[in-house]
């Protein structure tokens, strides 16, 4: 329990037993040097970052990213590309081949246009993947009925979007993802269209456990700096969250006395 | 013999096995992740991989991704 007007010490963030500090998720796509990305895992504290399966370009010597990627970081890594539960878990199991753990975001979408996710084959890969022993952390368009069958079919968060992957547009999904947070008993951690620190924020007082931002942070003229006032913004967010915030009204009430006024009304 | 390398026809000759491909194409071997005809290949087994002609070989790795 809180002592009034005490800073709290929050809990960690709790993902499959393993505790973190940082509230902050970053996605390593999209950035225009890697080095970029060792500054920004550095200046922001975060503890999780994702990364992508992909065939290696034979003509091409890419850097590789993980030389960027500090090893007490925790690699999770998405099955982006996947069009269904099938390819979702192929691409689980090889990923889970590079020894860097079995933390596993699926990532099951379709469609170029949107780039939605396919709730239903998530669900179908969720419990395929959990039951080997992955942690699952599934990504969705946030619904309640949805969620509840990711807790049952063994997924370790809920990764609901704000709004569409690389829009910035914020949270167009919020009072969705409030029931999520008010009724799914896992971390709910927003994902996608997280354009500002101001709506990470927001998604920290509403009650959600984590932020995941990539495109706002990559695209930045300053990467790590935005990763930086990313975190800073969750941890506010989050410690307004814990002050318990009173809810917003419709009409006016005063800030100052209604009486003892100089002039008469 | 023919073999499919990253959804690419690539012409050996033989013998070859895994091992051989992955230190002729892939310049981070540690990260490499292999996959013949649709099964994973540990890298363990690389060396005792014979490549046959028509085999389908995917060699992957972890790149930066939201």
């Amino acid at each position: 329990m809180m002592t009034k007007n005490k800073i709290p010490e929050d809990s960690p963030l709790t993902i499959a037993g393993q505790e973190f500090t940082s509230r902050l998720l970053l996605g390593t796509g999209k950035f225009k040097s890697k080095s970029d990305v060792a500054q920004c895992i550095s200046l922001s504290g975060t503890e999780i970052v994702t990364v992508a399966l992909r065939r290696i370009d034979l003509e091409r010597h890419d850097e590789n990213i993980l030389e960027y990627i500090p090893k007490q970081v925790t690699l999770l890594t998405n099955t982006s590309g996947a069009r269904n539960a099938q390819e979702a878990v192929r691409i689980a199991r090889l990923a889970k081949e590079s020894g860097y753990g079995n933390w596993i975001k699926i990532e099951v979408i379709n469609d170029s246009k949107y780039l939605l996710p396919d709730n239903y084959e998530t669900i179908k890969a969720t419990e395929i993947l959990s039951a080997e022993g992955f942690v699952v952390l599934p990504y969705i368009s946030p619904d309640l009925y949805v969620a509840k069958e990711l807790v049952r079919a063994g997924a370790a968060t809920i990764m609901p979007l704000g709004s569409l992957i690389g829009s910035k547009q914020g949270l167009k999904t919020k009072a969705f993802i409030q029931i999520l947070i008010d009724e799914i008993d896992l971390p709910i951690i927003v994902d996608a269209g997280i354009g500002t620190p101001s709506q990470a924020a927001e998604a920290m007082e509403m009650g959600a456990a984590a932020v995941l931002a990539n495109t706002a942070v990559a695209t930045a003229g300053h990467p790590a700096v935005l990763a930086r006032a990313f975190s800073l913004a969750i941890q506010a967010g989050r410690l307004a969250y814990l002050s318990r915030l009173s809810q917003e009204t419709k009409n006016a009430a005063a800030s100052s006395p209604l009486t003892g006024f100089l002039y008469e009304t | 013999m023919i073999v499919s390398l990253n959804g690419q026809k690539k012409e050996f000759s033989g013998p070859l096995t895994l091992k051989n491909i992955v230190e002729k194409f892939c310049q981070s071997g540690p990260q490499v992740i292999a996959e013949v005809n649709g099964k994973i290949i540990k890298k363990e087994s690389w060396d005792s991989q014979e490549v046959k002609n028509g085999d389908c070989i995917e060699l992957l790795n972890l790149v930066g991704g939201g």
